[in-house]
C-alpha cells in the first residue's frame, strides 16, 4: 500500500477552504502531489479512470466526489438514486455502477445474487478505527448491541472473496465497508403536541388523531408501529425486527383499525415530504431523519428529534464493490473506499447529522466546536453550519439526544428485512389498500 | 429521408417516376414498420419474459424457473387488490367525465371560437407551459396550495368562507380527483380538438338554416362527428389513470392505493414475480376495456373509412359575421377558470421560489431573496441542476424528433386495414398500461444480460420511446382522422407524385396536429420518471436529479427552477408567436391551414 502521510494536511486545506472563515490547523498545500507515493505508471494510468459511484441521495454527495477526485488522482463520479431505484438498478444496471452505498438491509437482497464481491480486510487502512457496533455488534463499555432486526453485525463478514454467502462471526472479509450510521426516533412539534413526548406509544395516541405520519415503506413502517404498540402494551414481540406470521397478522389488524379511525393524517416517502409535513403542521409527530428535523427547524419553527425512553432505531450503510470490478479499477476502487473512511466523507455527513462508522477518522476533519456538537452532546461552542455553509444551529444548543453513544448506544431494533417478508409485503399492501 | 432526397424527389419530372409499385399493404407495413420493431423489441419481448416470470417461485435473493399458479392466487385472493381496481376504476370514471366535459369544452371553444390561428396556438400552449415544470415539483407545490396552512384554505377563510380551514383538501380521494383533472384534461382536449378541426363551420350554419337549437346541433352534428377524438381521448385519460402509481399516493398522502402501489411495493422489495403477475392481470384489464370501447367507437375503422366531411380555411369565416353569441362567454369564462386552475399551484411555485434564505418550500414567507435563483448554477450543490437540464433537453428533443417521424409514418400507415393492425394496436396500448418500473426494468435488465452499457441516448431512448410511441399514434390517429382524402386526391389528379403529395398536400394541412404531437412528446420525454430511472446508465436526467434532490433535502430551490422553466417557456413561445406573425404578415394569410 502507498503511504498516505500527507492525507491529512490536505484535508485540512480542503475543509478551509470549505468551511469559510472557520479557523483550521495550518495546512501544507499539496494538491499535485496527491499520489506522490505512487509508482509513476500507476499515476499515468490513474488518469483515466472513471470510478462511478452510486447511492442514496443520504449518503451519495457530488461535493464528496468532487474532493475525491482531487485527492486521488483519478475521477469519481456520484450519482444519486432514490432508495428503492437504487435496488433495483444493482440488478439491471451493475455494469454503470463501480462502488455503490449498499443498505444494511438491501445486503439481505443483493448478497447472493451475483452483484457484489468481498472486500478483504486486511486492504482496508482504517478497518480498526470502525465502530465495534458494526464489527463485534457491542459498545465501547463491552455492553452487547440489539440484534433485532438487521444488525449490521449479521451481514457485515462474509465467507469468502465471492462474498455471496454471510459469515457467522468475523472472517478476512466483508460484503461492506461500514460507512455511515444513525439512530431514528419521533420528531415532535413540541408547540403543537401540547405536552412533552416520552414514549413511541405517543405515535398512535388517540390525542394526536389526523396528525400523524408514517413512513410508507413496509420494512420500515410496521417496525415503527411495533414500537408503538409494544409501548402502549398491545402486544409482545420476540424480534420486532423479523416477525412471526402471525405478528404480522396481529399487528397490521391493530394498523387497520388504527388508520379507520383517521391517526394518520399522510405516509410519506421521501425527505422532503417529511419536512413539509411537520413544517406546514399537517403533522406534529412522525418518525423522522435527523437532518429533517433540522430543516424545520431552521426554518424558525420548533422541531425536535425526541429521544424516547424504549430507544432508538437504528439504520446504516455499508461502502460495497460491484462484482465486475477487476484490475487497475479494482486497485482504484480499494484507494477509493480507504479515502473514503480516511475522515472527509464522515465529516461532511457530521454536519447533517449522521454518524461515521469510523468515527475517529471523521474528528480530525470537524473542528472542536463541530465535534463537541454532533459527536459529545455538549452545547455548541459557536454557531454551527451545514456543510453548505448555511448555519443551522445556533451557538449554545445540545443535539437532542445528546453524545454519540447516548443515541447509538441505545438502539432498541435496526431497519430490518423479514424472514416473512414475502408475506409482509402482501399483507402490508392490505393495510395501505384498506 | 434526408433533405437532399426529398428535394430531388420534388425537382424529379413526373414521367421519371419509379415505376415500383408497392401494393398498399406493404406501404402500410413501411409506414408502421419502425414503431413495430420498437414496440415488439423493447416492449412486448421484455414483457414475453414477464409473463414468463410470473409464474416463476422466488424467496429474497433469487428467482426459481417453475410452472406455478400461486402469484396469481395470491393476487386475486387478497382482498387488497379487488379494492384497488374498484378504487382504480371509480377515479378513472369520475375523472374520464370531469375531462371530457372540461377538454371537450375547451376544445370546442379553441376550435370553434377562437377566430385567429396564432391566438389559438398561444393559448394551446398556455396550456402545456405548467407541464414543462418537472411533475415532481408540481405535487410538491400541492401542499403549500390545499394545505390546511395553505393558500386556498387562507383564500377561504379570507373570503369568510369557511371559519377553520378544510382538511379534505389535502390527502383525500378529492385531492387525487383534483390532480388528476389538472394532469389529464390536456389528453382529453387535445384529441378532440384535432376531430373538431375537420368539422366544416359550414355544416353547423347549415344545421341551424334547418331550424336546429345550438343543443340539436351539439348533440346531433358536432358530438357524432369528433367521436374518434373523444374515444381516443378517453382511452388515454383511462389507460393513465388505471397505470398512475405516483399521484395517487402523493395526494392521498398514502392513504389510498392504485393497482400499480401494490406493485411498486413488490418492485421495492425486489419480488418480481408476483409484480409480473400484477402486470399481467392489469394489462390484461385495461385492453379489455379499451375493447369495449372500440365496439362502441373503432377509431382504426374510422380512420380507414373516407373523411366524409370537408373542412376548409376556418380563420375567417366563422359562425358568421362579428356578433359573439353567448355561447363564446360562456365557454370562454370556463376556459379562463380552467387556466386559474392550471396556473393555480404554479402561482404557488412562482411565489415561494422568492421564498427568504431560511424559509422552506411551505407558507408563511420567511423574507423574500433571490437566493434559491443563485444556488441553481452555484457549484457544490446538492444536485447539479444545470448539467441534468442540458441532459434532459437534449433526450427530449431527440426523442421529440423520433416519435413524430415513427408516429407520423405509422399514422399514416394506420389508413389501410393491414394484416396485423390490431395486433399492433393493442400493442401499443399494452405498452401505455404496462407499469413503467416494469418496462425499465425489462429493458435495463436486457441491455445488462447482452453485456451493453446503459445509457441515455441508449437503454433510456428506448425506454421513453415505448411510452412516447404509443402517446404520439394514437395522438396521429386523432390528426390524420381530421383529414380528408379528397385534397390527396386532388393533388395526384394535378401531378403530384407520392413524395410531392406528402410534402406539399398531406403535411401541411396536418402540421398544426404533427406539432401538437412532437410538443407532448418532448413534455412527457422531459417529465419522465419511471421508464429512465433503471435504464438511464449512471447519469442523471433532470427528474432523476430533482427526484434525489428531495430525498434528501427540502428546499425552495426547486420551486425557482419551476418559476425559472416557465419563464423560459414563455420566452420560447413568445419569440416562436412573433417569429410566425411575422411570417405570415409578409406572406400574407394561410389558407387551408389552421
Amino acid at each position: 500500500m502507498p503511504k498516505r502521510s500527507i492525507k491529512k494536511d490536505r484535508g485540512g486545506v480542503s475543509r478551509r477552504r470549505f468551511l469559510k472563515g472557520v479557523s483550521t490547523t495550518a495546512g501544507l498545500a499539496v494538491g499535485s502531489s496527491a499520489i506522490g507515493g505512487f509508482p509513476t505508471v500507476w499515476a499515468q494510468n490513474i488518469k483515466d479512470v472513471t470510478i462511478n459511484h452510486a447511492g442514496p441521495p443520504v449518503t451519495a454527495i457530488p461535493r464528496i466526489a468532487e474532493q475525491a477526485t482531487k485527492d486521488l488522482g483519478f475521477t469519481v463520479h456520484m450519482q444519486a438514486s432514490e432508495n428503492a431505484d437504487l435496488l433495483n438498478r444493482f440488478l439491471s444496471q451493475s455494469n454503470a455502477i463501480d462502488v455503490a452505498d449498499v443498505s444494511l438491509t438491501y445486503m439481505r437482497y443483493v448478497t447472493g445474487r451475483n452483484i457484489l464481491q468481498a472486500i478483504p480486510i486486511a486492504k482496508l487502512k482504517y478497518w480498526d478505527q470502525t465502530i465495534p457496533l458494526f464489527t463485534k455488534s457491542e459498545y465501547p463499555d463491552g455492553r452487547k448491541a440489539s440484534t433485532q432486526g438487521i444488525a449490521p453485525y449479521g451481514i457485515l463478514y462474509a465467507t469468502g472473496p465471492d462474498g455471496q454467502k454471510f459469515a457467522e462471526g468475523p472472517s478476512e472479509w466483508v460484503t461492506g465497508v461500514p460507512s455511515v450510521t444513525n439512530a431514528d426516533t419521533l420528531g415532535v412539534r413540541p408547540d403543537l403536541t401540547g405536552r412533552p413526548i416520552t414514549s413511541w406509544a405517543d405515535l398512535i395516541s388517540p390525542e394526536f388523531k389526523g396528525k400523524a405520519a408514517l413512513q410508507d415503506n413496509p420494512t420500515i413502517g410496521i417496525i415503527d408501529v411495533a414500537m408503538a404498540v409494544e409501548a402502549r402494551g398491545d402486544l409482545k414481540y420476540g424480534n420486532k425486527g423479523n416477525m412471526t406470521r402471525d405478528e404480522i397478522d396481529k399487528t397490521i389488524a391493530l394498523m387497520m383499525e388504527i388508520k379507520k379511525s383517521g391517526q394518520f393524517r399522510s405516509f410519506w416517502t421521501s425527505f422532503d415530504q417529511s419536512v413539509n409535513l411537520m413544517a406546514s403542521g399537517e403533522v406534529v409527530i412522525q418518525s423522522m431523519w435527523s437532518p429533517a428535523v433540522t430543516a424545520v427547524r431552521t426554518r424558525g419553527i420548533p422541531c425536535v428529534f425526541q429521544p424516547l425512553k424504549e430507544g432508538y432505531r437504528g439504520w446504516g450503510y455499508t461502502f460495497g464493490m460491484m462484482k465486475h470490478l477487476s484490475g487497475l479499477k479494482l486497485d482504484c476502487a480499494l484507494e477509493y473506499v480507504n479515502w473514503y473512511a480516511s475522515g472527509f466523507q464522515g465529516a461532511f455527513i457530521a454536519r447533517q447529522g449522521y454518524y461515521s462508522a469510523q468515527p475517529e477518522t471523521a474528528k480530525k476533519y470537524l473542528t472542536e466546536a463541530e465535534w463537541d456538537y454532533w459527536y459529545g452532546g455538549k452545547p455548541a461552542a459557536s454557531d454551527i453550519v451545514d456543510p453548505y455553509g448555511k448555519v443551522v444551529e445556533k451557538a449554545g444548543r445540545v443535539r437532542d439526544g445528546g453524545a454519540f453513544w447516548e443515541r447509538m448506544g441505545n438502539i432498541a431494533v435496526w431497519n430490518s428485512v423479514m424472514d416473512e417478508d414475502r408475506y409482509l409485503t402482501r399483507r402490508w399492501n392490505e393495510f395501505i389498500t384498506s | 429521408m434526408s433533405q437532399q432526397a426529398l428535394g430531388s424527389s420534388i425537382r424529379r419530372p413526373r414521367f421519371d417516376i419509379p415505376v415500383l409499385r408497392l401494393s398498399p399493404r406493404v406501404v402500410s407495413w413501411l409506414q408502421v414498420g419502425p414503431l413495430s420493431v420498437i414496440l415488439v423489441v423493447l416492449f412486448a419481448l421484455p414483457t414475453l419474459l414477464f409473463l414468463v416470470v410470473s409464474f416463476f417461485d422466488y424467496d429474497r435473493t433469487g428467482l426459481y424457473p417453475a410452472f406455478i399458479l400461486d402469484n396469481y392466487r395470491e393476487l386475486l385472493t387478497t382482498p387488497a387488490t379487488i379494492r384497488v381496481y374498484v378504487s382504480s376504476l371509480k377515479f378513472a370514471v369520475i375523472v374520464w367525465a370531469i375531462t371530457l366535459c372540461l377538454g371537450f369544452n375547451i376544445a370546442y371553444f379553441l376550435m370553434f371560437h377562437v377566430r385567429n390561428g396564432v391566438t389559438r396556438t398561444a393559448l394551446f400552449l398556455l396550456c402545456f407551459v405548467p407541464f414543462w415544470t418537472s411533475g415532481i415539483i408540481r405535487t410538491i407545490a400541492w401542499i403549500p396550495f390545499l394545505g390546511r396552512n395553505g393558500a386556498f384554505n387562507q383564500l377561504l377563510m379570507h373570503l369568510h368562507l369557511t371559519s377553520r380551514p378544510l382538511d379534505f383538501l389535502l390527502f383525500s380521494d378529492f385531492a387525487v380527483i383534483v390532480t388528476y383533472v389538472h394532469l389529464h384534461t390536456l389528453l382529453m382536449a387535445g384529441p378532440v380538438a384535432n376531430s373538431l378541426a375537420k368539422i366544416d363551420p359550414a355544416l353547423l350554419e347549415a344545421a341551424r338554416d334547418a331550424g336546429a337549437s345550438r343543443w340539436q346541433s351539439m348533440v346531433n352534428v358536432v358530438i357524432p362527428l369528433s367521436k374518434t377524438g373523444i374515444a381516443l381521448g378517453s382511452i388515454l385519460v383511462f389507460t393513465q389513470v388505471m397505470g398512475d402509481y405516483f399521484v395517487v399516493k402523493q395526494m392521498s398522502g398514502g392513504q389510498s392505493a392504485s393497482i400499480v402501489s401494490a406493485l411498486s411495493t413488490e418492485i421495492q422489495a425486489m419480488q418480481y414475480p408476483p409484480a409480473a403477475a400484477n402486470a399481467m392481470v392489469l394489462v390484461l384489464f385495461v385492453a379489455v376495456l379499451v375493447a369495449v370501447l372500440m365496439r362502441v367507437v373503432d377509431v382504426r375503422k374510422e380512420l380507414v373509412s373516407r373523411g366524409d366531411v370537408a373542412s376548409s380555411g376556418r380563420d375567417t369565416h366563422m359562425m358568421g359575421g362579428d356578433a359573439r353569441p353567448w355561447t363564446f362567454y360562456a365557454l370562454a369564462a370556463l376556459f379562463g377558470a380552467y387556466l386559474v386552475f392550471l396556473y393555480g399551484p404554479m402561482l404557488v411555485i412562482y411565489v415561494l421560489s422568492f421564498q427568504g434564505p431560511d424559509g422552506g418550500v411551505t407558507f408563511p414567507m420567511v423574507g423574500v431573496s433571490v437566493l434559491w435563483f443563485e444556488n441553481i448554477v452555484k457549484p457544490g450543490q446538492m444536485a447539479n441542476i444545470p448539467v441534468s437540464f442540458g441532459r434532459s433537453l437534449g433526450l427530449a428533443a431527440l426523442v421529440s424528433v423520433l416519435t413524430v417521424v415513427i408516429a407520423v409514418a405509422a399514422g399514416f400507415g394506420f389508413r389501410r386495414r393491414f394484416p396485423g393492425s390490431g395486433a399492433l394496436f393493442y400493442i401499443a396500448i399494452a405498452s401505455l398500461v404496462m407499469p413503467s418500473l416494469l418496462v425499465g426494468f425489462g429493458i435495463g435488465l436486457g441491455f445488462q444480460v447482452l453485456g451493453w452499457e446503459p445509457g441515455l441516448f441508449t437503454s433510456a431512448l428506448g425506454a421513453q420511446l415505448t411510452w412516447t410511441l404509443p402517446f404520439g399514434l394514437l395522438a396521429m390517429f386523432a390528426v390524420v382522422n381530421r383529414f380528408n382524402r379528397s385534397y390527396e386526391e386532388a393533388a395526384s389528379d394535378l401531378g403530384a407524385n407520392a413524395w410531392q403529395r406528402l410534402i406539399h398536400v398531406s403535411l401541411p394541412i396536418l402540421l398544426p396536429g404533427i406539432l401538437g404531437v412532437g410538443v407532448g412528446a418532448f413534455t412527457l420525454s422531459y417529465d419522465e420518471y419511471a421508464r429512465t430511472t433503471l435504464t438511464a446508465g449512471n447519469r442523471n436526467t433532470l427528474p432523476l436529479e430533482i427526484y434525489a434532490l428531495i430525498s434528501s433535502s427540502s428546499s425552495p430551490m426547486l420551486f425557482a427552477i419551476g418559476t425559472v422553466t416557465t419563464a423560459f417557456s414563455f420566452l420560447v413561445i413568445g419569440v416562436t408567436l412573433w417569429a410566425i406573425v411575422r411570417m405570415q404578415r409578409r406572406r400574407g394569410p394561410l389558407a387551408g391551414v389552421d
